[in-house]
């Protein structure tokens, strides 16, 4: 009903009031509590939030890969202006790789340890159309070139566990993006790696959005990762986009709670390490009042504890929600 | 690759001391039992003499080192393993007489063992917690709380008795079948060389219980195998990732088998070993004559050269089904090496 009277955007993602349940027969878990944001062409956008804060379960909604029992119960995600939530399988399928490529946490864990790496492109590059052996294996070269493989040849020859973490991951990189998809979504991609390939990592796959006018979605835990590579920043908490803005503004002015107290818990040198006080609501059952609530130090607002804050502009595309405007008493 | 041909030389350098092994054992575990067959021969009535007399005859009278090196020396110089103390030919005409028939059972049975096993866990593990789950483990408990020979007489009851759907069980063939010209003496795969396909049709109608005797009974080993190894495949970052690439579900559910390959394939590999003395009470119930029949027999009579004869053969077998699933699971997996 809503699908009409939407306007037309610019958009290339756009989701909306998404909501994600893993319901099993004694206990629901409420993982994803309404979240709505878009992403435009050629925006690098970085999802930030603790463990257990819904980020996984929102990039698994969005790709359609949510593991049962979880399923999306309100909401829509429009790519291109079509919504993946309901869509056929089938149709869903042919999105996938195609449309969004996904760079998963694990390089060993996601390519196939007993199929020759060659096979692997000539499966992604087959489920998506047809192809001839000699044409496909020259784009899995020249897809391997360009993410720094040295000697491509030989890659395209071997296994998985011939190779390094490093290499493994460029791998993936480069058969999540050889359909030359729109969107990338990038799970934590340098967790497990070391700090210096973690840094050539990221630093490839902006640059493959780059000069490709490709739009990304970065999920991250490290906060450092996102003032770099990110123009937008979305933080979540308990499920919600608690703050959202560009990266500058939200890293340098806060206006959510749970947002400085992420940022106080960046290591910095000379200083002693902070960390977040308390943990993350269970999710089991949703509290009326503002999720953060219990974990607040400005809670003072009645409504804190009875009426649960939307997303409210408070700067010029910087969101957040919160009841309260905590640097209004000094302003 | 190089250094995985140097584990499969040193796997077959192993191979001389287990056939060693495998004669000492066959030679000790008929021997050392106690039991004698001179008794059983001359029966209950028999004097003392005419014991002594069949000792003699046999050659268990003489202390067990020599009759030991008596054994070994038959084995190596003459390659005989002896002769039947009851129909006195030799041993080795009597296994592969019976091998062909027994080996036929084995492979027809495993077959649909792997095949009703695998697609009962694949369906259970692709739907797990659905309605095809729950039909598969009803499936598998059901037929692996079933003795194998009991199985056997319910499915000769219901379906021979009962319906008519299935010959009497008197065999490879029926009672006044001519059998087929014997070339490689296993009645399914003669009767093709053959053309007789009249003859072809009798021996799988004759083979179609015991077959499924044997798939039912060791189905529920793949199913359970491949339910629970799927079952992690299937949830695994490679098939996500498989999936996020756009891979089709049958793609994928492939991946994820390449997975349970190797624990199948080394299941039917101690299965087809285990089984050739394993079908033996299906033999029997179905009259198949083959080797575990005629083992079970020669063990019930203290045909003491057939029981060793068996036993080496079995034994050697094994050895060589194990080397092979060894070849095979590291042809299957290039990440393993015997290191």
């Amino acid at each position: 009903m809503t699908a009409a009277a939407a306007p037309p955007t610019a958009s290339l993602l756009e989701v909306t009031d998404l909501r994600v349940q893993f319901r099993s027969r004694r206990r629901t878990v409420h993982a994803v509590n309404g979240v709505s944001f878009a992403i435009d062409e050629g925006e690098t956008v970085g999802l930030v939030g603790e463990t257990g804060c819904g980020k996984s379960a929102t990039v698994r909604a969005i790709i359609g890969l949510l593991k049962s029992p979880g399923r999306v119960t309100a909401g829509s995600v429009r790519l291109e202006g079509t919504d993946l939530v309901g869509l056929h399988p089938r149709q869903l399928r042919q999105i996938r790789g195609a449309s969004i490529g996904f760079v998963p946490q694990n390089p060993f864990g996601a390519l196939n340890p007993v199929l020759r790496i060659e096979r692997q492109f000539r499966n992604v590059i087959r489920a998506h159309g047809r192809g001839r052996r000699a044409e496909i294996r020259s784009t899995a070269l020249d897809m391997l070139d360009a993410v720094g493989i040295a000697d491509p040849e030989r890659v395209l020859r071997g296994y998985a566990h011939e190779l390094s973490g490093g290499m493994a991951q460029r791998v993936v990189i480069a058969l999540a993006m050889v359909l030359n998809p729109r969107l990338v979504v990038a799970d934590e991609p340098t967790t497990g790696l070391d700090l210096t390939i973690q840094r050539q990592i990221l630093d490839l796959i902006r640059d493959l959005a780059e000069t490709e006018g490709r739009s990304m979605l970065l999920v991250t835990h490290d906060v450092g990762v996102v003032a770099q590579y990110c123009s937008r920043v979305l933080v979540m908490y308990a499920g919600q986009v608690v703050e959202a803005g560009p990266v500058r503004r939200v890293l340098t002015e806060p206006a959510h709670p749970y947002t400085e107290a992420l940022l106080a818990a960046v290591p910095r040198r000379g200083e002693r390490l902070v960390g977040a006080q308390g943990t993350v609501p269970t999710l089991l059952e949703l509290p009326p009042g503002c999720f953060y609530y219990d974990r607040c130090q400005y809670r003072s607002d009645p409504r804190c504890a009875t009426e649960a804050p939307s997303l409210r502009e408070v700067g010029p595309g910087h969101w957040a929600a919160v009841h309260y405007d905590k640097g209004a008493g000094s302003t | 690759m190089r250094y995985r041909t140097g584990a499969i030389a040193k796997r077959l350098l192993f191979i001389p001391v287990a056939v060693f092994i495998v004669i000492t054992l066959a030679f000790g575990l008929v021997n050392l039992t106690p039991g004698d067959p001179a008794l059983v021969i001359a029966g209950d009535l028999a004097s003392d003499e005419h014991v002594a007399e069949i000792r003699a005859e046999l050659g268990t009278d003489k202390p067990l080192p020599q009759r030991y090196a008596a054994y070994v020396r038959e084995l190596f110089t003459e390659r005989s393993l002896g002769t039947s103390f009851f129909t006195k030919r030799p041993i080795w005409d009597e296994i592969t007489q019976r091998f062909p028939d027994t080996l036929e059972l084995v492979v027809l049975g495993l077959l649909g063992a792997v095949l009703y096993g695998s697609l009962l866990g694949t369906l259970s593990s692709y739907f797990r917690r659905r309605w095809p789950d729950t039909l598969s483990r009803t499936s598998v408990t059901i037929t692996q709380s079933i003795p194998d020979f009991f199985m056997g007489l319910l499915l000769i009851y219901v379906i021979f008795y009962i319906i008519g759907w299935a010959p009497a069980p008197v065999g490879r063939i029926g009672l006044l079948d001519r059998p087929p010209d014997r070339v490689t003496g296993a009645v399914i795969l003669d009767t093709l060389i053959a053309r007789d396909w009249g003859l072809l049709k009798t021996a799988f109608h004759h083979a179609m219980l015991p077959v499924v005797t044997l798939a039912l009974f060791y189905s529920s080993h793949f199913a359970k195998t491949s339910r629970a190894v799927l079952s992690r495949a299937l949830n695994s970052d490679q098939v996500e990732f498989a999936r996020a690439c756009g891979l089709s579900e049958l793609r994928v559910v492939g991946y994820a088998f390449r997975e349970a390959r190797t624990p199948v394939v080394t299941y039917i590999g101690i299965l087809f070993a285990a089984l050739f003395g394993g079908a033996a009470i299906v033999e029997t119930v179905f009259a198949w004559g083959g080797l575990g029949q005629w083992a079970i027999d020669a063990m019930l009579k203290l045909d003491v050269p057939a029981i060793q004869g068996f036993i080496l053969v079995v034994g050697l077998l094994t050895l060589l089904v194990y080397l092979l699933l060894d070849l095979i699971v590291v042809a299957l997996d290039p990440r393993v090496s015997y290191e």
